[in-house]
């Protein structure tokens, strides 16, 4: 009998059954276990990432996208920023060849500040400028078994900068994977290779994945990106219980760099991003794990050149004043290290917790143009806890909270409550709140980018003498009290399914109030001889973002299948009172994905983003106009000399060209942009026995 | 709600001479892709004198007992929720035919009288001894069969006992409850087993536990057997199911009996038609040289045919 409460109980909590029908003037008061014919096909949606358990999709506190393996195939992206043109509310844009930047809700400049970026629970957001170094991150499209997106703040469960929302890429586990060997060659100098093997023995698994990558860039800029990338991950089984995984990558290339500030050459900078984990997961039974991770993660930019000749404009007795080349220097490097652990427990069958807490320590080296030589240390303890409560079958109550101790800024407290209830089998409301940080990177915390160098007197075009004073010219500064911005976020969400297995829709509409925002603001500066000014950054902006958000993924019985994005989204500068184009208005994805007979598959990207303004810093602000986006991909899967092949042309923006998010004044001086025309790449892989 | 709408009408439209005197009456418990998966096969199967006698295909949830059929009528229940709502009607001496039933489902319903009496049933569940037949035919010399289960599915430990017995073959079934350590448990099971069996089980397997019973079996490199074509993409070896194509065409053939007379069928029985698929690159990581699916269902139709004879 107890053991028929106890199924009963679980039923509940799995919300497996329909309510009772009056059957002939009986009426069951009993619960039946009855499991439904679903379960025979079901692939049951399930994602981790939003409160650090495995939940369904109508049982999270906040909207999440799932952007599995088919959805990656079918989209034609190349690189991994491309595919978040699939989530709605996100804004992908380039800087330049090599530096793209994923944002949500808003889009400011290259540095995506505001969201957390994770690979297998591994922050790799940089500490330095803020932002994901996209391109040289170690991993590859093909490591990826799949994203979650959590469309909203999560500082409940991943801590500060997990602020707009957090992107969790899982990596495949090496045992489900085959060696294989992948060309890709296109349009803009694509040419890349990937090899990877896979191997093992009883208790050992493991996976090596070594990337040349290379294309030319935008094709006005001078912007190459030749990328070398090794992974590796390895699964110990220590014991029956005791899993020991191993993750490392390093990602390097040098980089062709062109500014807009034309006292700076064309020149070349190298990268190198490397990172090592260490995880250790203990499964003590089907409701309790424990974990205990340490990584690091270095990043470097060596950035050394010397400056042209640069005419300042202005005249002293007659001469033009000349900046003289002088040796600069933009280097800047980043250790983090952290240990992390987390015990997930369930309780009671009604009530779950994942719990734990960390240290980590970042250290950030800027050059004396960056930074003023400075090493900056921020040391961060935390502590955090999510419950989820589901005292019914129709209800679940998520409440969670992160607590954090900065060295630099403090402590702050970022909880999120939020409560689920079906009103129907297999369609439920969310109603949320929650609050999260962000804190500053180091140089919003530290800069000192300033110039200072020797000037000299020119008649024409004749040097007649050195200028009495040398250059001082400040531009951006952190004085070292930038705080942490604040979010306050409301969410209320539908996640159902209007035909079980066909057709599942997620709507939220959504009310975020952003505080203490970081901006740049012009103080008087008494040494910089230029303009007298610098500007520091502060908190100071206020900003509200609202919208409304769906997403639908439908499937059809010919095993085609169709994913829908839109999001309508409104940007108020609540200071200025005006509302802001930092965001388009109006955006929508569609990708559909087919399969054929004799192992074909395509697949149909479609992307329109609404009017918004550019990163260019220059004022008047440029509005970049609607962008419409097409791309295409087919493949065939055959057997090729007894291995089984893949043959892919993916054809990208067939419509034409647009410009990417860095966009220039067709009236500046600047020579170059960031179009971006139609291309197409051809891909082989090949999978080895 | 609109799309639920066009969905129907798509069902109505589909309907090969609907009409009020409709004699075949198909209540299905969802408009989804797998119930129109289901009806295409069901409408390849049915015979031309079925088709004579006209169907009216509606979602059980919409039925209403203004339309419910005259005596003499074939209502046949798609789903458990079409299985509940058929309770709810005054069937007078129509035959039932309950379809797309979980085995555990049906004698559920069975025990609380919520099944109609003059009845037929056709599961979506494989038999048991097929599951055995195709472990022995992939891995033979097989001297133990694993068996993980759940509270659900320890109803089939009996019969799966008998099944193996035949095959001399030893049953290593054990429970998995919350609280037991399921790591422990899996690698045990997988170290004193040949192969290892799953049945669905919803209270058991969640995402958590299908990956460690997935590492586990590649670990310990014993070859998991599911229910289910969405295990063998996610890593297990083999997997035997019904598509709800195929059991609409059996349904259609149990339909066309009791409208031809043809000879007695049993009131329970298994899905006919069924697919074998196999993950040959888990066959390469575990060491084994599997046959394809093809050959591996067309050996089990073999055996199921000596069984026959």
């Amino acid at each position: 009998m107890r053991s028929c409460q106890l199924v009963a109980r679980r039923m509940m909590a799995f919300g497996l059954f329909c309510s009772l029908p009056v059957l002939s003037g009986v009426v069951l008061a009993q619960v039946e276990p009855l499991m439904s014919e679903e379960v025979f096909w079901d692939d049951v949606p399930m994602v981790m990432s939003a409160t650090r358990m495995s939940q369904s999709a109508n049982r999270t506190p906040m909207a999440v996208t799932v952007i599995d393996r088919r959805m990656i195939d079918a989209s034609g992206a190349r690189e991994i920023p491309e595919l978040f043109r699939l989530v709605p509310g996100f804004i992908v844009g380039y800087n330049d060849g090599h530096t793209p930047s994923v944002n949500y809700h808003m889009s400011i400049d290259r540095y995506a500040r505001k969201m957390q970026v994770l690979i297998d629970g591994r922050s790799v957001y940089t500490t330095a400028y803020g932002g994901i170094p996209w391109v040289t991150l170690p991993i590859t499209m093909d490591d990826i078994d799949r994203v979650e997106v959590v469309r909203g703040p999560n500082s409940a469960s991943y801590g500060a900068n997990s602020f707009l929302g957090v992107i969790n890429i899982i990596t495949r586990n090496p045992v489900l994977e085959d060696s294989s060997v992948k060309i890709n060659i296109g349009d803009g100098g694509v040419r890349e290779v990937f090899l990877r093997h896979v191997g093992g023995a009883e208790k050992f698994d493991y996976r090596l994945t070594a990337g040349v990558v290379e294309d030319d860039g935008f094709a006005d800029r001078y912007d190459s990106k030749p990328t070398k990338t090794f992974t590796v991950r390895a699964d110990y089984s220590l014991t029956a219980i005791d899993t020991l995984i191993f993750e490392g990558g390093l990602g390097t290339g040098p980089r062709e760099v062109q500014s807009k500030f034309p006292l700076f050459p064309p020149r070349e900078k190298r990268v190198l991003n490397h990172q090592q984990q260490i995880k250790w997961e203990r499964r003590q039974s089907v409701d309790e794990s424990m974990s205990v991770q340490f990584y690091h993660i270095f990043q470097r930019n060596s950035e050394a050149f010397t400056t042209l000749n640069f005419p300042l404009g202005v005249q002293v007795g007659g001469f033009d004043l000349v900046l003289d080349p002088m040796p600069m220097d933009f280097s800047r490097y980043t250790h983090r290290y952290e240990l992390e652990l987390q015990h997930n427990v369930g309780l009671t069958d009604e009530l779950r917790t994942a719990w734990g807490g960390g240290l980590r320590a970042d250290e950030v080296w800027g050059s004396e143009y960056l930074m003023g030589r400075e090493k900056i240390s921020n040391y961060l303890r935390y502590g955090f806890m999510n419950l989820e409560w589901s005292p019914t079958k129709a209800w679940t109550v998520n409440a969670g909270a992160m607590a954090e101790d900065y060295s630099t800024t403090g402590t702050s407290v970022s909880p999120r409550l939020g409560i689920n209830y079906q009103f129907m089998p297999k369609h439920g409301v969310r109603v949320t709140a929650s609050q999260a940080v962000r804190t500053p990177s180091m140089f919003e915390y530290a800069a000192l980018y300033a110039l200072n160098g020797p000037m000299t007197l020119y008649s024409g075009s004749t040097a007649v003498g050195a200028a009495p004073v040398d250059l001082y010219a400040e531009f951006w500064r952190g004085d070292q009290d930038t705080g942490v911005e604040k979010i306050i976020s409301y969410e209320v969400g539908y996640h159902g399914m209007p035909v079980p297995g066909m057709f599942e829709l997620d709507a939220k509409i959504y009310f975020d109030e952003l505080t203490d925002v970081i901006d740049l603001q012009d103080f008087p500066q008494p040494l910089d001889n230029l303009d007298n000014e610098t500007s520091i950054y502060v908190n100071n902006d206020w900003i509200t973002i609202q919208g409304v958000e769906l997403e639908a993924k439908i499937n059809f019985a010919n095993d085609s299948a169709l994913h829908l994005g839109y999001a309508y989204t409104e940007v108020y500068d609540k200071l200025r009172a005006k509302r802001i184009l930092k965001a388009p208005q109006n955006s929508f994805n569609l990708l559909y994905m087919m399969s054929f007979d004799h192992g074909y598959s395509a697949g149909i990207g479609f992307y329109f983003i609404d009017r918004i303004q550019g990163w260019e810093s220059s004022r008047p602000k440029y509005v970049r106009d609607q962008v419409r986006r097409l791309d295409l991909k087919v493949s065939k899967q055959m057997a090729l000399f007894g291995f089984n092949t893949e043959l892919s042309l993916a054809a990208r923006n067939v419509l034409g060209q647009y410009e990417e998010m860095e966009i220039l004044r067709p009236q500046s001086d600047y020579s170059y942009s960031n179009e971006i025309g139609a291309s197409a790449y051809l891909s082989i892989k090949v999978q080895m026995d | 709600m609109l799309l639920k709408k066009v969905i129907l009408t798509l069902l109505l439209v589909l309907a090969v001479g609907a009409n009020a005197e409709a004699r075949l009456l198909l209540l299905a418990s969802q408009d989804s892709a797998l119930y129109r998966s289901f009806q295409k096969g069901f409408e390849a199967g049915l015979a031309p004198a079925g088709l004579d006698q006209g169907i009216t295909f509606t979602l059980a949830a919409d039925y209403r007992p203004a339309a419910q059929p005259n005596s003499g009528n074939i209502i046949i229940a798609a789903g458990v929720d079409a299985a509940k709502k058929v309770a709810s009607i005054n069937v007078g001496d129509s035959q039932v035919i309950y379809t797309m039933l979980p085995q555990s489902s049906y004698h559920w319903l069975r025990e609380n009288n919520i099944l109609f009496e003059n009845h037929q049933v056709l599961f979506v569940d494989q038999p048991l001894n097929r599951f055995v037949d195709l472990a022995v035919i992939a891995f033979s010399p097989m001297k133990t069969l694993g068996y993980l289960h759940g509270e659900i599915s320890a109803k089939h430990t009996k019969n799966l006992g008998q099944a193996t017995a035949n095959h001399e073959i030893e049953l290593k079934d054990v429970s998995l409850q919350s609280g037991r350590n399921l790591a422990k448990v899996l690698n045990k099971l997988m170290s004193d087993s040949d192969a290892v069996l799953v049945l669905p089980d919803p209270f058991l397997f969640n995402r958590r536990t299908v990956q460690s019973l997935l590492l586990a079996s590649l670990r310990r490199k014993t070859p998991l057997i599911a229910y289910s074509e969405p295990y063998v993409k996610a890593g297990a070896l083999l997997a035997l199911f019904s598509s709800p194509e195929q059991i609409g065409r059996h349904t259609a053939e149990l339909v066309n009996c009791l409208i031809e007379f043809c000879d007695a069928k049993p009131q329970e029985n298994h899905p006919k038609y069924f697919s074998v698929q196999v993950n040959h690159l888990i066959a390469r990581q575990l060491g084994y040289k599997l046959a394809s699916a093809n050959e591996l269902k067309r050996q089990l139709e073999l055996r199921a045919g000596k069984h026959a004879d």
